[in-house]
């Protein structure tokens, strides 16, 4: 059988890379590395990775709720300073299991035979997994950045059912669960800039604890008000609390940098013993 | 209030060079192709951004919608002209 070994998460906010007030960003470039040292340490064999799409793949046409991607992966499609577009090492039969799994549990998934990936999934691919290629990628998005939303608790119950899925499989795959997102940060609205760092504490203090209750007990228009449209990519951390019920976490770094727009966290999930 | 058009017709514009220039050729024709309103066609016309936002469309999109017309320079006109997303909640249109 298969297992998580851990889970990760990591903001993508591409001010960091542009970096257009020209400030030191090299301790958000160690959060990245010192992760991928953890991923390496762990021995994993595949990580999957859950992002939000930006409105840049999915259109007003067809945006779903989650959807994986069974086949190649290539990105960002959105290129950012040293993050250019290129093939994603992926684990094509690691995302067919998880979704014939999803299926026989009821869990439908939209899905995509291949896929350019944005930023979400591109930054923590291109910085968090070792440059080999030795741990592949699965690709999750969620409705967490275009309306109607994820319901947050859809978005535990999914990491669950990856977590179930790894598990029964046959082959013995080590599974890191990587949730890429910001904390605070509002994108294109009035208060574009501001962050929360109160409220990223208060997320990041939950991490730490283990605690996807208090989470979960959000309401939407909570992380709205407090977060930012942005921060409703709380969502994937979710996801990545979901694989490992019980577990806990450590901060390795946060920073709610001038250079960008985001409070930035850096955390990793420990799975219970 | 047909927002589910006017959501299909900015992210049109927003994302794709060829379509804006299709569009600033023949606006008019453009956006006859769209089930849109009168009202709605005119909000797209000036770029009402503003309004827009508060009509409900995403901010994400109506960025690009706007910096895709007048270039990534003017990433603090386009916030100057934006409401907050706290002036939008409690509004039950989340």
């Amino acid at each position: 059988m298969g297992k998580i070994v851990g889970g990760f998460m990591m903001p993508h906010d591409p001010t960091v890379f542009i970096n257009p007030k020209k400030l030191d960003n090299s301790h958000l470039m160690d959060a990245y590395a010192e992760i991928r040292r953890r991923i390496v340490a762990l021995g994993a064999t595949s990580a999957v990775i859950v992002g939000a799409d930006h409105y840049i793949l999915f259109t007003p046409k067809c945006l779903p709720q989650i959807l994986i991607c069974l086949g190649e992966l290539n990105g960002p499609v959105d290129q950012l300073p040293g993050l250019p577009g290129r093939p994603i090492p992926h684990n094509a039969a690691l995302a067919g299991y998880i979704f014939d799994h999803a299926q026989d549990v009821g869990f439908d998934l939209a899905v995509a035979r291949s896929l350019g990936v944005d930023h979400a999934i591109g930054a923590p691919a291109h910085l968090c997994l070792p440059e080999d290629g030795s741990v592949k990628a699965v690709a999750v998005y969620m409705a967490s950045g275009v309306a109607p939303y994820l319901r947050l608790r859809r978005a535990y119950a999914f990491g669950a059912m990856v977590k179930a899925a790894v598990e029964a499989a046959n082959d013995e795959e080590r599974v890191v669960v990587l949730g890429s997102g910001g904390i605070s940060h509002w994108v294109g609205t009035g208060e574009m800039g501001r962050t929360n760092p109160a409220f990223d504490r208060m997320v990041l203090d939950a991490i730490v604890a283990g605690d996807a209750d208090s989470l979960l007990a959000l309401t939407d228009e909570e992380i709205l008000r407090e977060g930012g449209n942005g921060a409703m990519e709380i969502r994937h951390f979710l996801a990545v609390m979901g694989a490992m019920p019980g577990g806990s976490g450590e901060v390795i770094a946060y920073d709610a940098w001038e250079g960008a727009v985001t409070g930035l966290g850096f955390a990793q999930m420990r799975p219970a013993a | 209030m047909s927002l589910n058009a006017v959501e299909q017709c900015v992210f049109d514009l927003g994302n794709s060079g060829r379509v804006r220039k299709g569009y600033s050729a023949e606006p008019e024709a453009f956006l006859a192709r769209y089930a849109l309103s009168d009202e709605e066609k005119a909000l797209i016309r000036e770029m009402d951004v503003a309004e827009l936002f508060r009509r409900g469309l995403n901010p994400m999109l109506l960025m690009g919608f706007y910096m895709g017309f007048h270039g990534p320079a003017s990433m603090a006109d386009y916030l100057r002209k934006m409401p907050t997303l706290a002036s939008t909640l409690g509004t039950g249109e989340i």
